[in-house]
């Protein structure tokens, strides 16, 4: 197993075609993905990674609230003292937005017509940086 | 073989009708909203007012109205106004429509999860403005399935979801006038989520008989139903067989009628189709190259003889669209109409060898899933066991597959020129919206009479009781008294919530599930 990922839609966003289709990628590639499904809060988001012990959480946001979700996922996981698991973006981020990502923390961001093969080398990565 | 049908006749293959679809139709539906109400009121005159037609505006609501919250609810921060119009109460309406004459425009929304507030919603509206509901023409999309399918905004369980759009369609078929299409299955979102042209038209006609069936358990036989109802297809790039599934799709439904319903009921409802062109198949890279997309994706729509169609802009992966997106959108379809002769004539590709053999294929592939849904227990069974999740990943991660490989060429994005385009101007909303829109909620909290707000919700609450216990029992009545009281969305829609339960992958709880 390459590692364990927790991916999660945050906030009010339905749209769940692009993290079904990442999680598709990361188990077929040997990932353990668990999935938290739609309407997750920070605070719901962190407690879950700690407890399942995750080696990188992926959040998936369309609709543009994505930099608000990236913040208060951090303070969450300081809060939990769970700082130190690596946070992965994707979803409709323009560059501008994806710099205030990196600001916050997030570890990598993907907007639209990065490549399945791109994301998951940036979860390897990830979890090989951790170890 | 077609070639020995006529439009308008059994089966229906060439088209529903022998004359056509109405062209003028093609040319004046827009999905529009964005910010406040007053944002969207100003945005509507800004485009659509004077253009072809009688306008459709077909109002896109933000996601806390979708899923019945209020402006300052905790879920709702970040997303008020976003991706569409926040609609909190009934002064919110009237804004909204403040100088579009209720009855000089045509209008609805695709709030599935709340159809049984838009609707009695857009009753008052009318009311408050001396306009009847017979001289009102609302279109309401009122399809729960689809938001367990792709689009996420469930907040009941799919039983209850789809006995409260039943309320909504019992209510505008006994109460109101023909002029209210209270409810329209949408394949959209389906095919956008990744499944194939031929199981488009079986899962979605599979949700239409959902509704048909709920229907005719409240009074509405299934020619009245299907009278006032449409099948909203994607229409997608490969243009052969995007003719084709329209074709198919009306064979196919006149079938599955004609096999439940007798051959009399399937002779009076033949398969009305409408469409939302393919939005998921434009790029953010090189954006202009979508219009060339669209301009395909609109002619198939033509040639298979739909009745309206809704384009998103170029810039749809990138935002909402700008004024002159909008504007290409149409020009688009006034180009294809006015200056190529297309759609002059019914099915004016029937009888092509080519044609004729993909609609066959495709209609008897599309028998087959729908088939296959009907024996996983109906919609009901299919969105349980998550049958039409896994057909959309699968669709989905294998075509993104052949593009990585460069098997399948997308030309801007893996193929042709792929050089960055200059950036776009993009839409700006108003960056105020979601603290305009809280204290407008505010003032609507403090200026109305709070008891008479107090009954109207007790009594919501006996009505919702009454429908946890037996859910063919309408709850329509009941919230369009608290919407007259004026009662918030999320007033509203927390009594319904605490008498009816929430969905699994609900309002603040979720569903955990391994991905396989």
């Amino acid at each position: 197993m390459k590692g364990k990922v927790l991916l999660a839609k945050p906030g009010l966003d339905g749209h769940e075609a692009g993290v079904m289709l990442v999680g598709r990628a990361l188990h077929e590639s040997g990932f353990e993905v668990i999935y938290l499904g739609l309407r997750q809060t920070a605070d719901m988001i962190a407690r879950a990674a700690v407890s399942e012990d995750a080696d990188v959480i992926g959040l998936s946001v369309l609709t543009g609230g994505h930099v608000q979700h990236a913040q208060q996922l951090m303070t969450s996981l300081e809060a939990d003292g769970a700082a130190d698991i690596p946070v992965i973006m994707g979803g409709i981020i323009s560059l501008e937005s994806g710099q205030e990502l990196l600001d916050a923390g997030v570890t990598a961001y993907f907007g639209p017509g990065r490549t399945l093969t791109e994301i998951v080398a940036c979860f390897e990565e990830t979890c090989r940086a951790r170890r | 073989m077609s070639t020995d049908e006529l439009p308008g006749v059994f089966p229906f293959t060439r088209g529903d009708s022998a004359s056509g679809p109405d062209p003028e139709k093609w040319f004046s539906t827009y999905y529009s909203g964005a910010g406040t109400s007053q944002d969207t009121n100003a945005l509507f005159r800004d485009r659509f007012m004077g253009a072809d037609g009688t306008p459709n505006l077909l109002l896109a609501m933000d996601l806390p109205t979708q899923v019945g919250l209020d402006p300052d609810h905790g879920l709702s921060a970040g997303e008020v106004g976003k991706i569409g119009v926040a609609v909190s109460s009934v002064d919110d309406v009237q804004t909204l429509f403040d100088g579009i004459p209720l009855d000089g425009v045509i209008s609805g929304t695709v709030g599935n999860s709340i159809g049984a507030w838009t609707c009695p919603l857009f009753v008052l509206a009318g009311e408050l403005t001396g306009v009847t509901p017979e001289r009102m023409r609302i279109v309401l999309q009122n399809d729960p399935i689809k938001e367990f399918t792709g689009r996420g905004t469930q907040m009941f369980s799919p039983e209850v979801a789809i006995e409260l759009a039943a309320d909504v369609v019992q209510f505008a078929h006994h109460t109101l006038g023909a002029s209210w299409k209270p409810q329209y299955t949408c394949s959209t979102q389906m095919r956008w989520g990744g499944v194939s042209a031929a199981q488009e038209i079986g899962f979605g006609l599979a949700s239409m008989m959902t509704y048909v069936l709920a229907a005719e358990r409240r009074g509405v036989t299934p020619a009245a139903y299907l009278s006032r109802t449409d099948l909203h297809m994607s229409s997608d790039e490969n243009l052969i067989d995007e003719i084709a599934k329209f074709r198919a799709a009306r064979r196919t439904w006149a079938y599955i009628v004609r096999d439940h319903f007798g051959r009399d009921v399937a002779d009076v409802s033949p398969l009305s189709i409408t469409v939302f062109t393919a939005g998921n198949r434009l790029t953010a890279q090189r954006p202009l190259n979508n219009i060339v997309r669209t301009t395909t994706h609109v002619l198939a729509a033509m040639l298979g003889g739909v009745h309206e169609m809704l384009v998103p802009g170029y810039d749809e992966a990138l935002g909402l669209p700008t004024k002159e997106a909008t504007s290409l959108t149409n020009a688009t379809k006034q180009i294809l109409f006015h200056e190529t002769g297309i759609g002059t004539v019914v099915d004016a590709l029937g009888g092509s060898l080519e044609l004729e053999r993909r609609t066959t294929a495709m209609a008897e592939e599309a028998r087959y899933w729908f088939d296959v849904v009907q024996e996983a227990g109906g919609m009901l069974g299919a969105i349980e066991s998550r049958l039409i999740w896994e057909h959309m990943t699968t669709g989905t991660y294998d075509r993104q597959r052949e593009i990585e490989r460069g098997e399948r060429k997308i030309v801007g994005l893996n193929h042709g020129d792929t050089a960055e385009a200059p950036p776009l101007e993009l839409f700006e909303g108003n960056p105020r919206a979601e603290d305009d829109q809280r204290r407008r909620v505010e003032d609507l909290r403090r200026d109305r009479d709070a008891v008479a707000v107090g009954r109207a919700l007790s009594e919501l609450g006996r009505a919702a009781a009454l429908k946890r216990d037996d859910l063919q029992h309408n709850v329509v009545l009941a919230v369009k008294g608290a919407i007259a009281a004026r009662a918030s969305v999320g007033e509203i829609f927390d009594v319904l919530r605490c008498e009816l339960g929430q969905a699994d992958s609900a309002l603040n709880a979720g569903d955990r599930q391994a991905v396989s």
